[in-house]
């Protein structure tokens, strides 16, 4: 009686944890629920809605080296695997920025997969930008929308900044380390 | 007495005579073949290169030929089509219709582990039986909603349903839940646009603007201003 209680009550907290992190979700309070499922990630794991849901707060909150973990287990369902690829192409371009951009790596020649995250459209325009000097900062122009911008940074040596300008306004900022 | 040593001689000469014709079948084969390779080989050869005494009218009809290659490559760029992945978001739809009782969690980790094993298209049938069912529960869970809201009078309920209204292209209504959202709480960001875009939708695209230009001055809201420039610019309808 008593072990059927303990699991009734795990199991409620467990839904609860899940409701709570899916109402911040609807309020697009992204990096709230990436660290609530964070703390709850031991117990969720192999629950590939709250795995999903975890992911995508924490790609939207820009916190894209959380998405490692997620990246292997999202394996048992062909939304899940989709989801895995899309996430793994955007850690990879984050590092390879990384690489470029601190160490001055040549990717001219680098052919991947695009998504339609703000990062892997940086990478994208970075790339065509072919052999060059390294500079402080790019100013890199949207080819769908001429009025948006992206200046692309390096912070303190080790943060990755993407400011997204629209009409020479500054909307949103993004920072990667 | 036999003479073994001269014996011996005419064997040996009776076999190579015997042998002979083989021999020369197989040999002048093997040339034949040989010759035909390397005759092959030389005519290949004359087609692609040009002769080193040439005068400058054949050096001229080479180039185009040149000019012809490297055309073929600059067109064959813009074909090369990079892979855009698209991000699944079916768990939101997912998450929202399901209400969290123990029983029903239960349930679902069963059907998941059984998932596994199976071939890919009977989990794709199954999981189409679903959605059907979710959307069902996606009307109720609205109308819920709809209700919570009355009870509560919670902002962040109007303002999802007047986006959810908005969605649906019942600007009326998407109108009606934005006002009432930022009567409760005028600090909204995205109630404010959602209600400007629905009045622009309504026809009331001057008052649309003029209420944005306020909640600008007021807030100096940047996703307020980029709504106001693209309407005015008539990129917003």
């Amino acid at each position: 009686m008593k072990i059927l209680f303990l699991l009734l009550l795990g199991l409620s907290l467990h839904a609860s944890v899940k409701q709570k992190m899916f109402h911040l979700y609807q309020q697009k309070n992204f990096a709230a629920v990436c660290n609530k499922g964070l703390q709850a990630f031991s117990k969720n794991m192999h629950d590939e809605e709250f795995l999903s849901m975890y992911a995508f707060s924490c790609l939207y909150a820009d916190y894209v080296d959380r998405l490692a973990v997620p990246i292997t287990i999202m394996k048992h369902s062909q939304e899940a695997r989709a989801n895995a690829a899309y996430f793994s192409v955007i850690l990879m371009q984050k590092k390879l920025l990384f690489h470029a951009l601190l160490d001055n790596y040549d990717l001219t020649n680098l052919k991947l997969p695009t998504t339609d995250y703000i990062l892997s459209k940086v990478f994208d325009l970075y790339l065509k930008l072919g052999q060059h000097t390294p500079k402080k900062y790019y100013i890199l122009q949207d080819p769908d929308d001429k009025k948006l911008t992206y200046k692309l940074s390096i912070q303190k040596g080790d943060k990755v900044i993407i400011e997204e300008f629209y009409n020479k306004h500054s909307v949103k900022r993004h920072t990667y380390w | 007495m036999l003479n073994i040593i001269e014996l011996e001689k005419q064997w040996m000469r009776y076999k190579i005579k015997s042998y002979l014709p083989h021999f020369t079948i197989l040999m002048s084969l093997l040339i034949i073949t040989l010759v035909s390779f390397l005759f092959l080989d030389t005519k290949q050869q004359r087609v692609p290169v040009p002769e080193q005494n040439t005068s400058l009218p054949a050096v001229k009809k080479v180039l185009p030929l040149a000019k012809a290659k490297t055309q073929v490559k600059t067109q064959e760029k813009p074909k090369e089509k990079q892979l855009k992945l698209q991000p699944s978001l079916n768990f939101e739809y997912a998450l929202q219709n399901t209400q969290y009782s123990p029983q029903k969690v239960v349930k679902k980790e069963k059907t998941r582990v059984k998932e596994v094993p199976k071939k890919a298209p009977k989990i794709l049938v199954k999981e189409s039986v679903k959605i059907h069912i979710q959307k069902k529960d996606a009307k109720q869970d609205f109308q819920k909603i709809i209700q919570r809201f009355q009870n509560s009078n919670d902002p962040h309920l109007s303002l999802f349903i007047a986006k959810k209204f908005y969605e649906q292209k019942n600007y009326q209504e998407a109108y009606n839940y934005a006002l009432a959202t930022n009567k409760i709480d005028n600090k909204i960001d995205e109630s404010w646009i959602v209600f400007c875009k629905a009045l622009v939708h309504l026809g009331k695209k001057k008052f649309a603007i003029k209420v944005l230009k306020d909640y600008i001055h007021a807030s100096q809201s940047t996703a307020a201003s980029i709504l106001l420039s693209d309407i005015q610019s008539g990129k917003f309808r």
